[in-house]
């Protein structure tokens, strides 16, 4: 009876410690990103979802009570509110005419930086100030650049014969206003990225090339630019997100207002969202704003996706 | 993808650090609104400083009444784009709208519409102050349900701000007098505008349409039967005399040339007061510091004041509210009552609110400012004041209005021509009401 009961106990401790063990082997790692998830679920997760919820309801938060209308909301962003599709077509256009010269000029910087210059942390500390800037600062120095009266750009148009612009009344001039500010903001973000990825690459790869007589031209577009694929990917991901959320710099340029101009030139999807709920205090739309972009933005990730696929594929 | 995560992991944790700073901000006083020494905290949530700091009234109070420490919150915040919105979400959610809040008239009736969020000033004998506003500023503290919430500060009485410099170029007249008498009705000032169009001066006339647009919307509709954009209902009322004679007057002045597209508030607007490119503007009391502060030196002794248009009016103007949240009511009743008060309201005007009591608009009569000349700035917006009949701001007021400036704003800088701008109104407006949602 008692060594019965004794190897019964030894078993069920052994099986105790076996359970331990095993939980430290599979389960720690979970433990251990928890509190990531755990915080995306509060933070990221249960926001979605009562902005679903709310989407769904006519709610302003000057009253108290909420009715459930369906999809009215959405169907009112779609098909009547234009500022709305407009927007959309405001943050493609600024994010093509911004993130495409950014990212070669990035491109361009970083090679530069490569290379061996006299003072070079400095260089590079310098290449990354704008980040660091106050975005209101960036904002108030740029809207002087771009003024109509005072504007520097006018200034200089004004020397080969160009009257005075109003950058702000068209569709186009405030594009190229805005990406300029948003060019000026993240180029260095992403000259960066490039600069750490480009000293991975193997001396002997150049060394090899340059052997074989290939200039210096021949061997960034031959070797850096090739190497370089996956954080030219990952940047243009980056940018695509970021370019879609654009909302500080409009915003600034049209002296902290929310409507984008005049008749919305250059409202973005951000800005009609919060000028939905700060300017009309209207939730429930601004909610159905908030899941329309996203949607827009799972697309566009969606085809970044692909053309990623196809760029690995040919490797 | 290293650099990438690091940065991200700062970034983390420096949001993280600012938020336990805030949190931390927040919970110090506790919640009986008492600090640690025992003092009774009292938070007054403005936009701007409403002149209070300038003016050192917080150390005032707090040496007049020794258990009271005073908090003034808001320096630098603009009403519409962060004051509102936070009071709003402040008061549903029951906590941060502090002992004082300020509201603008512009959303009073908004503010008013929900009864339960103000303490009746009337429990603690304040319906005694009646006689000392004039009757509309009074009666616009009340909620629809008769409760006492708010006691007026300051009324945006009217006037312009011109240029002598450029009216001299154009061989206008630049002695006040003379120049409120040469506009003193519309008719008038229309004439003067072609003069200054006619006369080749590289300035606009006016700085952007929408300044005069309000100014001369709250006369008419002051004159006429008190409607503006939208009633209380949230029926569109774009075919009021008020909205009509407006628009139309701005269309009028832009086929003329006579409107800059210096848009309020932005940069551009900013340096044109001092370097001269827009020759007057119509300028609330609150509005002459303002100027004074963008002009700075490069403008100085360029810039007057003179009596406006018409009846003049009103624009602007607040009143202070206890919200019901306030754990010290009765304290924080006593604070607005003081704040309010004539000898404060006077002490205030230092900083550009024109003292709204009956009794301080007396006691500024006679000031005049330096800056612009030594103009009687004192008289000229008493003047209007007192002339200026009661406007009701109804709820939806505040973004429709927003939206019919969007659209004259596109009249002048060319998005619409003078034909379709009442369309474009129209449809703006629409949504603008379609969204508040009544």
């Amino acid at each position: 009876m008692t060594t019965a009961v004794d190897t019964a106990r030894t078993h069920r401790r052994q099986t105790f410690r076996d359970r331990l063990h095993k939980f430290d082997l599979k389960g720690t790692p979970y433990l251990f990103v928890a509190p990531f998830f755990l915080l995306f679920a509060v933070f990221g997760l249960f926001p979605m979802g009562y902005t679903m919820y709310a989407s769904l309801h006519d709610w302003s938060t000057r009253k108290p009570d909420q009715t459930f209308v369906g999809l009215d909301n959405y169907r009112f962003l779609l098909f009547e509110y234009d500022r709305f599709p407009w927007s959309i077509v405001n943050t493609l256009g600024m994010f093509a005419i911004a993130t495409i010269p950014q990212l070669i000029v990035a491109l361009m910087v970083a090679n530069a930086l490569n290379k061996r210059l006299r003072a070079q942390l400095t260089w590079r500390m310098l290449v990354l100030a704008p980040i660091v800037t106050s975005v209101v600062a960036v904002g108030v120095v740029f809207a002087r650049i771009w003024g109509q009266e005072y504007g520097m750009v006018n200034g200089l148009l004004g020397l080969v014969g160009i009257d005075n612009i109003n950058w702000q009344a068209e569709r186009w001039s405030s594009w190229i206003a805005i990406s300029s500010m948003v060019d000026w903001r993240w180029m260095g973000y992403n000259a960066l990225i490039f600069l750490a990825a480009m000293q991975t690459i193997p001396r002997q790869l150049y060394e090899a090339a340059a052997i074989d007589g290939a200039g210096s031209r021949q061997q960034f577009w031959k070797i850096t630019v090739p190497q370089l694929k996956p954080v030219i990917i990952f940047t243009t991901f980056i940018s695509t997100v970021g370019g879609m959320m654009l909302f500080v710099e409009p915003m600034m340029f049209d002296s902290g207002r929310f409507s984008g101009g005049s008749d919305g030139q250059f409202q973005t999807t951000s800005m009609v969202l919060i000028d939905l709920l700060r300017t009309h205090g209207n939730y429930g739309m601004s909610a159905a704003a908030g899941w329309l972009l996203f949607v827009v933005i799972l697309l566009l990730a969606g085809l970044n996706f692909l053309v990623v696929n196809r760029i690995q594929g040919n490797k | 993808m290293h650099l990438l995560n690091r940065h991200r992991g700062k970034a983390a944790l420096a949001a993280i650090a600012a938020g336990t700073l805030a949190l931390s901000a927040c919970s110090g006083d506790g919640d009986d609104g008492t600090t640690e020494d025992g003092k009774i905290q009292l938070t007054v949530q403005g936009f701007g400083t409403l002149g209070y700091i300038q003016a050192g009234l917080e150390e005032q109070y707090e040496s007049e009444n020794p258990d009271i420490d005073v908090v003034f919150e808001g320096d630098g915040l603009n009403f519409e784009n962060d004051f509102r919105p936070a009071m709003e979400a402040a008061l549903q959610a029951g906590s941060g709208a502090g002992d004082v809040m300020a509201m603008d008239e512009q959303a009073m009736a908004q503010m008013m519409a929900n009864e339960d969020y103000w303490v009746d000033l009337a429990e603690y004998g304040y319906d005694s102050r009646a006689e000392e506003y004039p009757q509309w500023k009074w009666d616009l503290g009340h909620t629809p349900g008769g409760k006492l919430a708010g006691f007026g500060t300051d009324v945006g009485g009217m006037g312009m701000c011109y240029r002598t410099d450029l009216f001299a170029e154009a061989g206008l007249p630049t002695e006040r007098t003379e120049v409120a008498a040469a506009w003193a009705d519309w008719e008038g000032f229309t004439t003067v505008a072609q003069t200054f169009v006619d006369s080749g001066v590289d300035a606009a006339f006016l700085d952007s349409p929408t300044q005069l647009q309000n100014m001369l919307l709250g006369q008419v509709a002051g004159q006429s039967d008190g409607q503006m954009y939208v009633d209380a209902e949230g029926n569109l009322t774009l075919d009021s005399e008020a909205v009509q004679t407006s628009v139309n007057t701005i269309i009028e002045l832009n086929e003329m040339g006579a409107i800059g597209t210096f848009v309020s508030w932005s940069e551009e607007w900013i340096a044109a007061q001092a370097e001269g490119g827009f020759a007057t503007m119509p300028c609330p009391a609150w509005m002459l510091g303002i100027v004074e502060d963008n002009a700075g030196d490069a403008g100085a002794g360029n810039w007057d004041f003179a009596a406006a248009p018409g009846v003049s009016g009103n624009w602007g103007g607040s009143w202070l509210l206890v919200p019901a949240q306030s754990p010290n009511p009765e304290e924080a009743a006593a604070l607005a009552a003081w704040l309010t008060a004539p000898e404060q309201q006077v002490a205030a005007f230092e900083s550009g609110p024109f003292p709204s009591t009956l009794e301080g608009a007396q006691m500024v009569s006679d000031y005049t400012n330096p800056y612009f000349n030594d103009a009687p700035v004192g008289e000229i917006i008493a003047a209007s004041v007192a002339e200026f009949p009661a406007l009701e701001y109804t709820e939806l007021h505040p973004s429709v209005k927003g939206a019919v400036e969007g659209a004259l704003n596109g009249l002048v800088d060319g998005t619409y021509s003078s034909d379709d701008i009442w369309d474009a109104i129209q449809s703006e407006a629409e949504n603008a009401v379609e969204l508040g949602g009544l």
